[in-house]
């Protein structure tokens, strides 16, 4: 609450269209005292050991050897992996304070519930930026869904260190903006399988992810 | 920058539009002169001529599927006629640009039109239009003294001189809410005209406009539609009695057609399979005696729809065949331009079918430039047909020569003032050139996708995606800019969700049509429609209420008499019992009773009203009688007034809808952690150019001409039409949110401080704009010119064109500075 008392002249503020100032402007939101080359939690600059390999294969596996576009099947492939991902990569990669916590289970668990819940509002999200209202409701949540699982390991971490700590936002900004710049291809008219919906912003997301878990410790 | 140098540069941009569309559009290269055959010849082609009589029967967008398909056509004695070989029916391909104007020269002359017919459809003063010159099948009849009798659309009469007809009764065709009495006028001469003195004529040309108007004011599904399509065969079935009962004295061909088509929202112009697909149909008793065509022996009429839905019924023709086939069957030389072929089903009529299918095949030889004879003796008939049909799609496709020194010169001329524009577009921005701003540089990048988008001609088509596109991301920016708390928050969620309302208004662009859209809801339930529009109207009352007691009053009449007009148009030209019944009840409350003469006189005193509320109200702020403070904010009130009076009825719920969001980016510029306020002047225009183009699109607005809203034109004019105003109130009606939403900045940017330089601001305000249109119209005509042998070019590209001198003229120009400037003068 203390933030809203704040004058507003001590807040440096800036604009920005593009997302990769996201730290800048996350910066002026959060606590003062959040230093940002060290903070509390985050992940440790390993390119090797936090780049999201099984997101490579499953686009692979979705692009070129599925051949209907199954965006369900894709969905049960991406939960155990994105876990797994979680498990054996990203959660070795992030730092509390000076440590590395063993993964939780029990909170793993929770999480996966929590990312199921989450893909509801993420669906609200997407009709609202544009996907069909009262057709195709059930591609739409599958979309979410993946979406929603696609950002698994950061709701992981955002439940792990209590909602307070750590810049987890880039993730789920990263998502959204691959699949934002994915719908570029809807209009076009070549009349391909693949510019179903919601096949493209899968796709879009996906690589939206990829670029974000590669990355995400950089900025 | 000042005001005046801001003006030349707008000058010379829409200078530099100008020529370059003069001279990109190309005019075609006419063959002059006249037909003819050895005398000799002619006289025994004349004596064995097959038909002595022609009645032309055009229907306008009589398409395809109207003549043949179970599921629509109630054309109940043309099956009959089918069925039993009296007629022969085929689907006639109609070249693009699908408007009456060249599809009737193309019909008459056979030649193929240009783009540039398309516009001078509406302009249609222009001579180039005159074919008193060139060669038609009228003309040939002329020649060999033949009497023509016309009746029905002017435009006929614009195209040959009156001297040709022995009888004349124009109607005129742009008067489009009238589907009764266009038709009326043209039945009511059959009987004395045509029928009493059978002798005195040898062709006959009617053209019934009352289809057409049908389409364009309720679609092809009309409820109008059966009983017209039931007139219409039943005038057929006179003509046709008549026939039968002089069959004895002469042959007579019955030649039915549809100029165009139509698509599913009942328009035309473009190129899609609905507007192309005309309906043909030849009737005569004498037909009945030869072999019908094999399509038609295999189907019994009516048909049960085609393969997916194509419009393809019977054998496909191209319509510009009819001008030989009818040349050849009443003994007459091909006109000179014809690039048509004479229906093969119709050599077997001929009393020397060999000889005319040479005539035919050596025309188009000449025509396509070969020099060399052509050996044709040892060919079979099959083989001559299919030469022929590769030379007429080589003729079809070619005939454009571009006048390339105009063409750079304009280009030249116009991508410097794009270069001057964004000089002064960043000089504004910063203290130094080179510093880009935020402000600046999203107008850059904003012009320069939508550029480079005009490359690729689906995104041309689908130009609403990609303002849906940038609408998101710029809805996104206010979750980055400003503190996140509840009330900016909820704030935001209204935002987003009253785009994406708009953005579920109306289908545009063409390759996703949803049924379930808000306008295709709102008209299946016509009393949830109305009473939303009721609200919309109440809304814009209240919102009047905190100002003057004057202006509430004064809003309350306009909005009043906006309200009254719409329910009686509706009344009058939809149906009664789509309006509830306590507004109904309103009406008898205050003795109005919709009428068509009442409805004009009631627009007009509308159009006064306002203009004098208006004007009195400038004067009175000038003159500092009422106050200024409010002046911005009632004058985009009675604006908004006036472009619901010219808004379908479906679309007036949007207004509301806008007003909301509206109120939303208000606030959230006024909170504008921002200080400079170039930056913000920038970004409340970059807004709203965003909108404009957003809302125009949403309204149902696209990048083709077929979907130009005429329907709204007509407000307040009778049929001695004025053609200025009627093209003042078509801009409107189809800018009509661009206009609304080209007021966002005012209140944004003028404040309430005195000491402001407002002349400085508006030129400042007009600069993004200005910007953007200089970027993309150097794209758009980059694309044009790179892309000029691209399939699309007469489509696509060509109607974009046209758009964007539109947007220019009407949006930047007359829109962008006329009200600005008003109220910026009553200000100081």
């Amino acid at each position: 609450m203390s933030t809203k008392k704040r004058p507003r002249k001590t807040v440096k503020k800036t604009v920005s269209f593009s997302d990769d100032t996201t730290l800048t402007t996350h910066q002026n939101h959060e606590k003062k005292n959040i230093d940002h080359d060290r903070p509390p939690v985050y992940v440790r600059k390993t390119p090797l050991m936090t780049f999201p390999y099984h997101l490579i294969l499953l686009l692979y596996y979705y692009v070129f050897i599925s051949s209907d576009y199954n965006t369900v099947k894709l969905l049960s492939l991406l939960i155990p992996a994105q876990i797994g991902y979680l498990i054996f990569q990203f959660n070795k990669c992030t730092v509390y304070g000076n440590k590395i916590i063993k993964i939780s289970y029990s909170l793993s668990l929770i999480c996966l519930g929590a990312t199921f819940l989450l893909s509801f509002p993420a669906m609200l999200l997407t009709v609202l930026f544009g996907a069909p209202l009262m057709d195709l409701l059930w591609e739409t949540w599958l979309l979410s869904l993946h979406f929603a699982f696609l950002a698994y390991p950061a709701v992981y971490s955002v439940f792990n260190c209590d909602f307070k700590v750590g810049l987890w936002k880039k993730y789920f900004i990263f998502i959204v903006v691959g699949g934002w710049i994915s719908c570029i291809v809807i209009p076009l008219d070549w009349d391909r399988d693949w510019q179903n919906w919601p096949t493209p912003i899968v796709i879009g997301g996906y690589l939206g992810a990829l670029v974000g878990y590669t990355i995400g410790a950089y900025i | 920058m000042n005001l005046k140098q801001l003006m030349c540069l707008s000058c010379a941009q829409l200078f530099a539009i100008l020529l370059f569309i003069f001279a990109f559009f190309p005019r075609k290269i006419v063959l002059p002169g006249i037909s003819h055959q050895d005398p000799d010849q002619d006289r025994d082609l004349q004596h064995e001529r097959p038909f002595q009589k022609l009645v032309f029967v055009v229907i306008d967008a009589l398409r395809s599927d109207f003549l043949f398909d179970s599921g629509i056509s109630h054309f109940n004695n043309v099956h009959q006629w089918l069925n039993t070989g009296e007629a022969w029916g085929y689907t006639s391909f109609a070249n693009p640009p699908t408007v009456t104007l060249p599809r009737l020269k193309s019909i008459t002359t056979g030649s193929t039109p240009s783009f540039i017919d398309l516009l001078l459809n509406v302009a249609q003063d222009v001579d180039s239009n005159d074919l008193s010159e060139h060669d038609s099948w009228l003309q040939q009849f002329i020649q060999h003294n033949n009497t023509i009798r016309f009746m029905g659309d002017d435009t006929w009469l614009k195209l040959f001189p009156h001297e040709w007809f022995d009888f004349t009764d124009p109607t005129h065709s742009f008067f489009v809410s009238d589907f009764t009495q266009v038709d009326n006028n043209v039945t009511r001469n059959l009987p004395e005209k045509l029928f009493q003195k059978w002798a005195q004529w040898d062709v006959a040309i009617l053209h019934y406009l009352g289809l057409d108007h049908i389409g364009h004011k309720d679609g092809p599904n009309s409820k109008f539609m059966s009983t017209k399509h039931q007139e219409m065969d039943s005038i057929l079935k006179t003509i046709y009695d008549q026939v039968l009962e002089h069959k004895s004295d002469d042959d007579t061909l019955i030649c039915v057609l549809g100029d165009h088509g139509m698509n599913e929202l009942g328009n035309h112009g473009g190129s899609s399979a609905g507007e192309t697909s005309a309906g043909l149909l030849f009737l005569s008793p004498k037909l009945s005696q030869f072999a019908k065509p094999a399509s038609q022996a295999e189907n019994a009429l009516p048909i049960n729809g085609t393969l997916g839905g194509d419009f393809q019924y019977l054998e496909t023709v191209q319509q510009i065949d009819i001008v030989p086939t009818i040349a050849a069957l009443f003994g007459m030389p091909i006109p000179m331009n014809s690039v048509g072929i004479i229906i093969p089903d119709f050599l077997q009529l001929l009393p020397n079918k060999l000889a005319s299918m040479k005539e035919n095949f050596m025309h188009l030889w000449r025509l396509s430039d070969h020099q060399e004879e052509a050996v044709l003796d040892d060919l079979a008939i099959s083989d001559i047909y299919s030469k022929m049909y590769d030379i007429q799609e080589t003729l079809t496709k070619s005939a454009t020569n571009y006048n390339y020194p105009l063409l750079s010169l304009a280009f030249v001329s116009f991508l410097i003032t794009t270069i001057i524009a964004t000089y002064q577009l960043q000089r504004h921005s910063g203290h130094t050139f080179c510093k880009l701003r935020t402000s600046s540089l999203s107008v850059l990048l904003v012009s320069i996708i939508l550029g480079v988008s005009t490359f690729a001609s689906s995104f041309i088509e689908e130009e609403h995606q990609l303002w849906w596109w940038i609408v998101t991301a710029f809805s996104a920016v206010p979750l980055f800019v400003y503190k996140l708390n509840a009330s900016v928050i909820t704030r935001w969620f209204i935002l987003l969700a009253c785009v994406r309302l708009i953005k579920f208004w109306n289908n545009s662009g063409q390759k996703f049509i949803h049924t379930n859209v808000m306008s295709n809801i709102l008209s299946q339930n016509p009393y949830w429609k109305w009473s939303l529009n009721l609200l919309t109207f109440l809304t814009l009352i209240m919102a009047s209420a905190r100002s003057q007691l004057l202006h509430f009053i004064m809003s309350t009449i306009l909005v009043g008499l906006c309200f009254i007009y719409k329910i009686s148009w509706e009344i009058v030209n939809g149906d009664q019992a789509e309006i509830p019944l306590f507004m109904q009840d309103l009406l008898t409350k205050i003795d109005f009773v919709p009428s068509e003469s009442n409805l004009i006189t009631l627009a007009r005193v509308f159009f006064q009203a306002w203009a004098i509320v208006v004007i009195s109200r400038l004067v009175l702020t000038k003159l500092k009688v009422l106050d200024q403070r409010y002046l911005i904010r009632d004058m985009k009130l009675y604006v908004t007034i006036l472009l619901i009076l010219q808004t379908s009825s479906q679309n007036i719920g949007q207004f509301l809808v806008f007003q909301i969001l509206q109120s939303q980016i208000c606030y959230f510029f006024k909170n504008f952690p921002i200080s400079s306020s170039t930056n913000k002047i920038y970004l409340s225009n970059l807004v709203s150019l965003i909108l404009q183009n957003f809302s125009f699109f949403q309204f149902g607005g696209t990048n083709s001409i077929s979907t130009i809203d005429l329907g709204n034109a007509y407000h307040g004019v009778s049929s001695d039409y004025n053609i200025a105003v009627v093209g003042l109130l078509m801009s409107i009606a189809n800018f009509a949110p661009a206009i609304y939403w080209s007021m966002l900045p005012w209140s944004i940017n003028y404040g309430p401080s005195p000491s402001q330089n407002k002349l400085q601001t508006f030129v400042k305000s007009k600069l993004p704009t200005f910007t953007y249109h200089c970027i993309f119209g150097t794209c758009l005509m980059t694309a044009c010119i790179l892309l000029r042998f691209h399939l699309f070019i007469w489509s696509v590209f060509s109607p974009k064109l046209c758009y964007f001198l539109g947007w220019n003229l009407a949006m930047g120009l007359l829109n962008g500075w006329i009200p600005e400037l008003t109220v910026i003068l009553a200000l100081d």
